[in-house]
Protein backbone atom coordinates (compact mmCIF):
# COMPACT_ATOMS: atom_id res chain seq x y z
CA UNK A 1 0.00 0.00 0.00
CA UNK A 2 1.36 3.44 -0.67
CA UNK A 3 2.59 5.78 2.19
CA UNK A 4 -0.46 8.46 1.19
CA UNK A 5 -3.15 5.75 0.40
CA UNK A 6 -1.99 3.91 3.69
CA UNK A 7 -2.64 6.98 5.82
CA UNK A 8 -5.31 7.63 4.25
CA UNK A 9 -6.65 4.02 5.79
CA UNK A 10 -5.38 4.86 8.99
CA UNK A 11 -7.29 7.85 9.12
CA UNK A 12 -10.16 6.61 8.32
CA UNK A 13 -9.42 3.41 10.45
CA UNK A 14 -8.80 5.97 13.50
CA UNK A 15 -12.11 7.63 13.13
CA UNK A 16 -14.48 4.72 12.48
CA UNK A 17 -13.21 2.85 15.75
CA UNK A 18 -12.91 5.58 18.13
CA UNK A 19 -16.28 6.91 16.60
CA UNK A 20 -17.54 2.98 17.10
CA UNK A 21 -16.71 3.16 20.91
CA UNK A 22 -18.59 6.80 21.19
CA UNK A 23 -21.82 5.00 19.84
CA UNK A 24 -21.69 2.31 22.34
CA UNK A 25 -21.24 4.34 24.68
CA UNK A 26 -24.46 6.79 23.36
CA UNK A 27 -25.71 3.37 23.24
CA UNK A 28 -24.98 2.66 26.46
CA UNK A 29 -26.49 5.13 28.14
CA UNK A 30 -29.82 5.19 26.96
CA UNK A 31 -29.46 1.15 27.97
CA UNK A 32 -29.20 2.52 31.49
CA UNK A 33 -31.81 5.12 31.13
CA UNK A 34 -34.51 2.89 30.37
CA UNK A 35 -33.23 0.16 32.51
CA UNK A 36 -33.61 2.80 35.86
CA UNK A 37 -36.43 5.04 34.97
CA UNK A 38 -39.36 4.50 36.34
CA UNK A 39 -41.40 7.18 33.01
CA UNK A 40 -42.64 5.13 30.65
CA UNK A 41 -42.70 7.27 28.10
CA UNK A 42 -38.48 7.59 28.53
CA UNK A 43 -38.20 4.19 28.49
CA UNK A 44 -40.24 4.34 24.78
CA UNK A 45 -37.94 7.30 24.01
CA UNK A 46 -34.71 5.12 24.89
CA UNK A 47 -35.83 1.63 22.84
CA UNK A 48 -36.69 3.59 19.91
CA UNK A 49 -33.68 5.84 19.65
CA UNK A 50 -31.46 2.48 20.59
CA UNK A 51 -32.46 0.79 17.57
CA UNK A 52 -31.61 3.75 15.41
CA UNK A 53 -28.52 4.05 17.34
CA UNK A 54 -27.58 0.42 16.38
CA UNK A 55 -28.76 0.03 13.17
CA UNK A 56 -27.40 3.53 11.98
CA UNK A 57 -24.24 4.24 13.75
CA UNK A 58 -23.19 0.90 15.69
CA UNK A 59 -23.42 -1.26 12.99
CA UNK A 60 -22.11 1.21 10.30
CA UNK A 61 -19.05 1.81 12.33
CA UNK A 62 -18.25 -1.78 13.38
CA UNK A 63 -18.33 -2.59 10.00
CA UNK A 64 -15.95 0.24 8.70
CA UNK A 65 -13.61 -0.71 11.31
CA UNK A 66 -13.37 -4.18 10.23
CA UNK A 67 -13.19 -3.41 6.65
CA UNK A 68 -10.20 -0.40 7.47
CA UNK A 69 -8.78 -2.68 9.91
CA UNK A 70 -8.17 -5.52 7.42
CA UNK A 71 -7.10 -3.19 4.95
CA UNK A 72 -4.26 -2.01 6.87
CA UNK A 73 -3.43 -4.98 8.28
CA UNK A 74 -3.24 -6.68 4.80
CA UNK A 75 -1.72 -3.87 3.04
CA UNK A 76 1.38 -3.45 5.22
CA UNK A 77 4.11 -5.19 6.81
CA UNK A 78 2.26 -5.98 10.11
CA UNK A 79 -0.13 -8.57 8.16
CA UNK A 80 -3.20 -10.19 9.47
CA UNK A 81 -1.45 -13.39 11.00
CA UNK A 82 2.07 -12.36 11.89
CA UNK A 83 1.92 -10.69 15.12
CA UNK A 84 0.04 -11.77 17.84
CA UNK A 85 -1.73 -8.42 18.61
CA UNK A 86 -3.04 -8.13 15.25
CA UNK A 87 -5.00 -11.46 15.59
CA UNK A 88 -6.27 -11.11 18.16
CA UNK A 89 -7.31 -7.53 17.49
CA UNK A 90 -8.76 -9.06 14.23
CA UNK A 91 -10.80 -11.84 16.58
CA UNK A 92 -12.10 -9.50 18.76
CA UNK A 93 -13.61 -7.01 16.56
CA UNK A 94 -15.09 -9.93 14.81
CA UNK A 95 -16.42 -11.25 17.43
CA UNK A 96 -18.00 -8.23 19.00
CA UNK A 97 -19.49 -7.30 15.28
CA UNK A 98 -20.73 -10.63 14.66
CA UNK A 99 -22.75 -10.74 18.21
CA UNK A 100 -24.07 -7.02 17.20
CA UNK A 101 -25.27 -8.09 14.27
CA UNK A 102 -26.90 -11.32 16.07
CA UNK A 103 -28.15 -8.58 19.02
CA UNK A 104 -29.92 -5.98 16.58
CA UNK A 105 -32.57 -7.93 15.84
CA UNK A 106 -33.37 -8.64 19.34
CA UNK A 107 -33.33 -4.49 19.90
CA UNK A 108 -35.50 -4.39 16.64
CA UNK A 109 -37.77 -6.47 17.86
CA UNK A 110 -37.99 -4.59 21.86
CA UNK A 111 -38.42 -1.26 20.08
CA UNK A 112 -41.40 -2.43 17.93
CA UNK A 113 -43.24 -3.26 21.27
CA UNK A 114 -42.11 0.05 22.84
CA UNK A 115 -44.06 1.82 19.64
CA UNK A 116 -46.75 -0.39 19.89
CA UNK A 117 -47.05 -1.32 23.89
CA UNK A 118 -49.10 0.27 26.07
CA UNK A 119 -47.81 1.95 29.39
CA UNK A 120 -47.49 -1.34 31.44
CA UNK A 121 -46.18 -3.38 28.43
CA UNK A 122 -43.19 -0.24 27.65
CA UNK A 123 -42.65 -0.19 31.88
CA UNK A 124 -41.81 -3.90 31.56
CA UNK A 125 -38.89 -3.67 28.84
CA UNK A 126 -36.22 -2.71 31.25
CA UNK A 127 -32.62 -1.36 29.62
CA UNK A 128 -29.83 -3.20 27.44
CA UNK A 129 -26.93 -3.71 29.85
CA UNK A 130 -25.17 -6.43 29.29
CA UNK A 131 -24.13 -6.95 25.59
CA UNK A 132 -23.36 -2.94 25.55
CA UNK A 133 -21.16 -3.02 28.16
CA UNK A 134 -19.17 -6.02 27.11
CA UNK A 135 -19.01 -4.62 24.01
CA UNK A 136 -17.37 -1.82 25.14
CA UNK A 137 -14.80 -3.69 27.14
CA UNK A 138 -14.02 -5.95 24.08
CA UNK A 139 -13.48 -2.60 22.18
CA UNK A 140 -11.48 -1.12 24.98
CA UNK A 141 -8.88 -4.04 24.90
CA UNK A 142 -9.19 -3.71 21.29
CA UNK A 143 -7.72 0.14 21.21
CA UNK A 144 -5.29 -1.16 24.32
CA UNK A 145 -3.68 -3.73 22.15
CA UNK A 146 -3.69 -1.42 19.30
CA UNK A 147 -1.66 1.14 21.02
CA UNK A 148 0.52 -0.62 22.68
CA UNK A 149 0.75 -3.42 19.98
CA UNK A 150 2.55 -6.00 22.79
CA UNK A 151 5.51 -7.98 21.02
CA UNK A 152 5.11 -10.91 19.31
CA UNK A 153 5.01 -13.02 16.28
CA UNK A 154 3.14 -16.04 15.34
CA UNK A 155 4.79 -19.54 13.81
CA UNK A 156 3.80 -18.05 10.57
CA UNK A 157 5.13 -14.70 11.02
CA UNK A 158 8.78 -15.88 12.21
CA UNK A 159 8.04 -18.15 8.71
CA UNK A 160 7.50 -14.94 6.78
CA UNK A 161 10.40 -12.99 8.45
CA UNK A 162 12.79 -15.86 8.11
CA UNK A 163 11.80 -15.78 3.97
CA UNK A 164 12.05 -12.17 3.52
CA UNK A 165 15.65 -12.37 5.33
CA UNK A 166 16.69 -15.04 3.10
CA UNK A 167 15.31 -12.98 -0.22
CA UNK A 168 17.09 -10.06 1.21
CA UNK A 169 20.26 -11.99 1.90
CA UNK A 170 20.39 -14.02 -1.74
CA UNK A 171 19.89 -10.24 -3.37
CA UNK A 172 22.72 -8.47 -1.36
CA UNK A 173 25.12 -11.28 -2.51
CA UNK A 174 24.10 -11.33 -6.12
CA UNK A 175 25.53 -7.66 -5.84
CA UNK A 176 24.61 -4.57 -8.07
CA UNK B 1 4.32 -1.22 33.29
CA UNK B 2 7.11 -2.99 31.83
CA UNK B 3 9.32 -0.73 29.38
CA UNK B 4 10.58 -2.45 26.19
CA UNK B 5 11.37 -0.96 23.21
CA UNK B 6 9.15 1.91 21.17
CA UNK B 7 8.05 0.74 18.19
CA UNK B 8 8.84 2.74 15.15
CA UNK B 9 5.29 4.30 15.47
CA UNK B 10 4.46 4.05 18.89
CA UNK B 11 3.13 7.67 19.23
CA UNK B 12 0.45 6.89 16.21
CA UNK B 13 -2.21 3.71 15.71
CA UNK B 14 -1.77 0.17 14.23
CA UNK B 15 -0.40 -0.33 10.57
CA UNK B 16 2.05 3.16 10.11
CA UNK B 17 5.42 2.08 9.99
CA UNK B 18 6.94 -1.30 10.14
CA UNK B 19 7.74 -3.61 12.96
CA UNK B 20 10.92 -3.37 14.41
CA UNK B 21 13.86 -5.99 14.15
CA UNK B 22 13.57 -7.12 17.70
CA UNK B 23 10.30 -8.63 17.34
CA UNK B 24 11.37 -10.77 14.55
CA UNK B 25 12.12 -13.65 16.84
CA UNK B 26 15.76 -15.67 16.42
CA UNK B 27 17.11 -17.01 13.28
CA UNK B 28 17.10 -20.82 13.51
CA UNK B 29 14.02 -21.28 16.01
CA UNK B 30 10.38 -19.97 15.86
CA UNK B 31 10.19 -17.55 18.69
CA UNK B 32 7.62 -19.38 21.37
CA UNK B 33 4.31 -18.15 22.67
CA UNK B 34 4.53 -14.60 24.60
CA UNK B 35 3.41 -15.06 28.13
CA UNK B 36 0.77 -12.11 27.77
CA UNK B 37 -1.12 -14.10 24.64
CA UNK B 38 -1.14 -17.07 27.00
CA UNK B 39 -2.27 -14.83 30.03
CA UNK B 40 -5.36 -13.39 27.35
CA UNK B 41 -5.91 -16.71 26.05
CA UNK B 42 -6.40 -18.10 29.69
CA UNK B 43 -8.54 -14.77 31.03
CA UNK B 44 -10.88 -14.84 27.90
CA UNK B 45 -11.38 -18.75 27.77
CA UNK B 46 -12.61 -18.38 31.29
CA UNK B 47 -14.60 -15.19 30.53
CA UNK B 48 -16.19 -17.37 27.50
CA UNK B 49 -16.84 -20.24 29.30
CA UNK B 50 -18.56 -18.27 32.49
CA UNK B 51 -21.00 -16.47 29.81
CA UNK B 52 -21.77 -19.77 28.30
CA UNK B 53 -22.63 -21.04 32.19
CA UNK B 54 -24.89 -18.47 32.63
CA UNK B 55 -26.46 -18.60 29.61
CA UNK B 56 -27.34 -22.74 28.96
CA UNK B 57 -28.01 -23.00 32.97
CA UNK B 58 -30.56 -19.72 32.51
CA UNK B 59 -28.81 -18.22 35.62
CA UNK B 60 -28.75 -14.73 34.24
CA UNK B 61 -32.47 -15.46 32.92
CA UNK B 62 -33.84 -15.51 30.12
CA UNK B 63 -31.47 -14.81 26.97
CA UNK B 64 -33.54 -12.67 23.94
CA UNK B 65 -36.49 -10.63 23.93
CA UNK B 66 -38.31 -12.86 26.37
CA UNK B 67 -36.05 -11.37 29.41
CA UNK B 68 -37.46 -7.95 28.68
CA UNK B 69 -41.16 -9.07 29.46
CA UNK B 70 -42.64 -10.78 32.49
CA UNK B 71 -44.02 -14.48 31.32
CA UNK B 72 -47.59 -14.74 29.83
CA UNK B 73 -47.21 -10.99 27.82
CA UNK B 74 -47.88 -12.05 24.12
CA UNK B 75 -47.27 -8.39 23.39
CA UNK B 76 -43.41 -8.67 22.75
CA UNK B 77 -43.74 -12.90 22.22
CA UNK B 78 -45.84 -12.46 19.11
CA UNK B 79 -43.13 -9.57 17.61
CA UNK B 80 -40.50 -11.98 18.72
CA UNK B 81 -41.72 -15.13 16.18
CA UNK B 82 -41.96 -12.68 13.44
CA UNK B 83 -38.41 -11.82 13.97
CA UNK B 84 -36.22 -14.23 12.53
CA UNK B 85 -32.73 -13.79 14.99
CA UNK B 86 -30.54 -14.86 12.09
CA UNK B 87 -32.17 -12.82 9.48
CA UNK B 88 -30.19 -9.53 9.18
CA UNK B 89 -31.93 -8.04 6.85
CA UNK B 90 -34.76 -8.08 8.33
CA UNK B 91 -33.91 -6.02 10.84
CA UNK B 92 -32.30 -3.74 8.49
CA UNK B 93 -36.06 -2.78 7.38
CA UNK B 94 -37.20 -1.78 10.62
CA UNK B 95 -35.55 1.10 11.26
CA UNK B 96 -36.99 2.97 8.67
CA UNK B 97 -40.26 2.25 9.93
CA UNK B 98 -39.18 3.47 13.09
CA UNK B 99 -37.85 5.90 11.51
CA UNK B 100 -41.35 6.81 9.58
CA UNK B 101 -43.11 6.64 12.63
CA UNK B 102 -41.15 9.52 14.31
CA UNK B 103 -41.63 11.91 11.19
Amino acid sequence: MKPGLRKLVLAVHLIVSVGWIGAVIAYLVLGVSAATSPDAGLVRAAWIAMELTGWFAVVPLALAALVTGLAISLGTQWGLFRHYWVLISFTLTVFATGVLLLHMPTVSSLADVARRGDSAAVSTLGGDLFHPTVGLLVLLVIAALNVYKPQGLTPYGWRKQQEERRRGQRRVEAGP
Amino acid sequence: MTERPAHPDSGADTGDGAPEASDLGSASSPPGTPRWVKIFGIVGLVLVLLIVVVIKTGMGGEHGPGRHTPPGDTSSSSTTETTPFDDSLAGIDRPQVAATALE
